[in-house]
């Protein structure tokens, strides 16, 4: 606002403030008071006109919020509900990175993504590093940001789409629904491997001794030997710590799957055994999503084949004539 | 935003809907420096909840006032007690939170000696917050001491001597001890981990793990490093110059960091 009136008066000599410098300090911290004082009423009231009643009190005692949102305010379209068979749908899904650092710069890694999974069926994405095969695991994880399009996944009863949920919200669902198998195990220091096999099954509630149980006879199955089982996965082969990985992700029986390539770096023995796993979680109605470098995995567990490429044309195809029925 | 109960069988139960702590519009000043600009953030039951930032970005500044120790120039705190009542921290009488910061909360130093009193042993220092929850009985005080020890893995004939011969990592860790003696809800961690030598942290690390993992505590974590925010933290906010800039996910904000801040950060450090 401008203010002329304030430049026409003439200076005045401020009778108010004495000439004392130790009064002249009260003077400045009375004033300085006397601001945050105004600073804290205007805040005061742009709380009340926003909300009648206390919105803290709303928030932390759990009672409905019944106020208007900003967020919520431009709601958009409803999206189709999923189909009872699908388990997540990817609607014309972007992803674009933007590089502050440099310059900015602005990096493409997906574009108009849509696709759908399905119960006990296996989707594997094929193409050349850097198609945005991974990205695309990772916006499903909710590990990136999605930025623009849409991802629902089912939750038991509820679909959550993922623009819209919170980090709570992401949690409750890879807790209950979404597993990931990275393409690398992140070693923590001095937890051994049956630790980190056992924990998604402790995290979910089971007691530690059967999770315990569970855990090694996954990685028995996955050729890790018992003796190898109670060291820290810090000291193994990438082969050993890729099933340890693999191990993590498959124990505890997922609705949804995502794999970034689980057969990679894998002898012909574990890559059967990791076949096998994914072809069992097929079976039990798991949706599957996965990267197969591998072409005898993916002709193995694949029902359905999603073509990427950098120049960001996709297309989907049935891997097996006449088997792929929806 | 509103939560409804979750009704999906499939889903293991949740930990509560309902947050623990509630921090709004905190604001404060030291003289004229300001520290931390409205800061806003909620914690829930269970969770941990990750602050990192540069040095003098506000984040000691927001624990000390969260945790009740500094009433902010403005803003609000609340607190729900086990009991259900929503408290506002800094309307308290000084007793009332007192009592609450030795036994639903907890607040771990970065530097051991400002949580500890190293005129007494080890032992008092742990039984210390259990004696101001009313526990008497001298045996079963220090067989609870003794155990805490075991779990924090100090051995339990150091019982009897004084913090000051203890190690730093130790020292640490005897911290955590007297602070979970009590079985608080909500723990607040000022860099439990700076100053340590690396071995030292991964087993402290372990420690802090493991113990929110099975006592199912909520913790507010400040650190520097986001690898040790990436290990224990499921949420992560991320402050510079006293102001929160991005806040999601701890493995979304370190993956896909938004704010150009974050992603000088992110860039700025060794593999986390």
């Amino acid at each position: 606002m401008p203010s002329p009136p304030k430049k026409s008066l003439p200076p005045r000599p401020a009778p108010h403030l004495s000439q004392a410098p130790e009064n002249r300090l009260i003077e400045a911290i009375n004033l300085e008071i006397l601001c945050r004082e105004n600073m804290r009423l205007q805040k005061f009231k742009t709380q009340a006109l926003e909300s009648p009643a206390n919105p803290l009190a709303w928030a932390i005692a759990g009672a409905p919020d019944v106020r208007p949102s900003l967020s919520e305010a431009p709601r958009p379209a409803p999206m189709p509900a999923l189909a009872p068979s699908e388990m997540a749908r990817v609607v014309n899904l972007s992803k674009t990175f933007i590089l502050h650092l440099s310059g900015p710069a602005i990096l493409k890694a997906l574009e108009g993504i849509s696709l759908s999974l399905e119960r006990g069926k296996c989707l594997a994405l094929t193409g050349p590093s850097g198609a945005g095969k991974s990205s695309l695991l990772r916006c499903l994880h909710g590990n990136y940001l999605i930025s623009s399009g849409e991802i629902l996944v089912r939750d038991g009863e509820k679909t959550v789409a993922m623009s819209q949920a919170s980090a709570r919200d992401i949690l409750a669902l890879r807790l209950g629904t979404l597993s990931y198998v990275s393409q690398f195990l992140r070693v923590i220091p001095r937890v051994s491997a049956l630790d980190v096999v056992a924990e998604p099954l402790i995290e979910r509630g089971m007691g530690a001794p059967e999770a315990k149980r569970q855990a090694s006879e996954l990685l028995s199955r996955l050729h890790v030997p018992k003796r190898l089982q109670g060291l820290p996965p810090a000291t193994f082969s990438g082969g050993e710590r890729q099933r340890v990985n693999i191990a993590m992700g498959l124990i505890w029986p997922s609705p949804i799957l995502l794999l970034d390539e689980p057969t990679a770096s894998l002898d012909a023995a574990n890559k059967k055994v990791v076949i096998d796993l994914i072809n069992e979680a097929k079976g039990r109605g798991a949706a599957i999503i996965g990267v197969f470098h591998d072409r005898e995995a993916l002709s193995a567990v694949s029902d359905d084949v999603y073509k990427m490429n950098p120049k960001k044309e996709y297309g989907l195809k049935r891997s097996r004539e006449g088997t792929g029925e929806v | 935003m509103p939560k409804t109960a979750r009704d999906n069988l499939t889903a293991p139960p949740q930990n509560g809907d309902r947050p623990l702590l509630l921090a709004e519009g905190l604001t404060h000043y030291y003289g004229t420096k300001r520290a931390c600009r409205d800061v806003r953030f909620e914690v829930y039951p269970g969770e941990i909840l990750g602050l990192v930032g540069e040095s003098g970005s506000g984040k000691t500044t927001v624990l000390k006032i969260v945790s009740g120790q500094m009433a902010p120039s403005s803003g609000t705190v609340l607190y729900r007690e086990a009991g259900g009542a929503v408290l506002d921290l800094h309307k308290l009488s000084e007793g009332r939170r007192r009592l609450l910061a030795r036994t639903e909360l907890g607040f771990v130093h970065q530097n051991p000696r400002d949580g500890l009193n190293m005129n007494v042993s080890a032992g008092a220092n742990v039984a210390d917050r259990l004696l101001s929850g009313g526990a008497r009985l001298y045996a079963e005080v220090r067989g609870r001491a003794r155990d805490w020890l075991e779990r924090v893995e100090i051995a339990t004939d150091r019982l009897d001597d004084r913090p000051g011969q203890y190690s730093g990592g130790m020292l640490q860790r005897l911290q955590i001890a007297r602070n979970l003696v009590t079985s608080p809800r909500l723990v607040f961690l000022d860099e439990p981990t700076g100053g340590l030598d690396v071995s030292v942290q991964a087993k402290l690390l372990d420690l802090i793990r493991n113990l929110t993992g099975t006592l199912k505590l909520a913790a507010v974590l400040v650190t520097h490093d986001l690898a040790v925010a990436r290990l224990l933290s499921q949420r992560l906010m991320v402050m510079k110059e006293g102001k929160v800039v991005e806040a999601g996910l701890t493995d979304r904000v370190l993956d896909d960091p938004q704010d150009p801040y974050t992603q000088l950060l992110v860039s700025s450090t060794l593999e986390a």
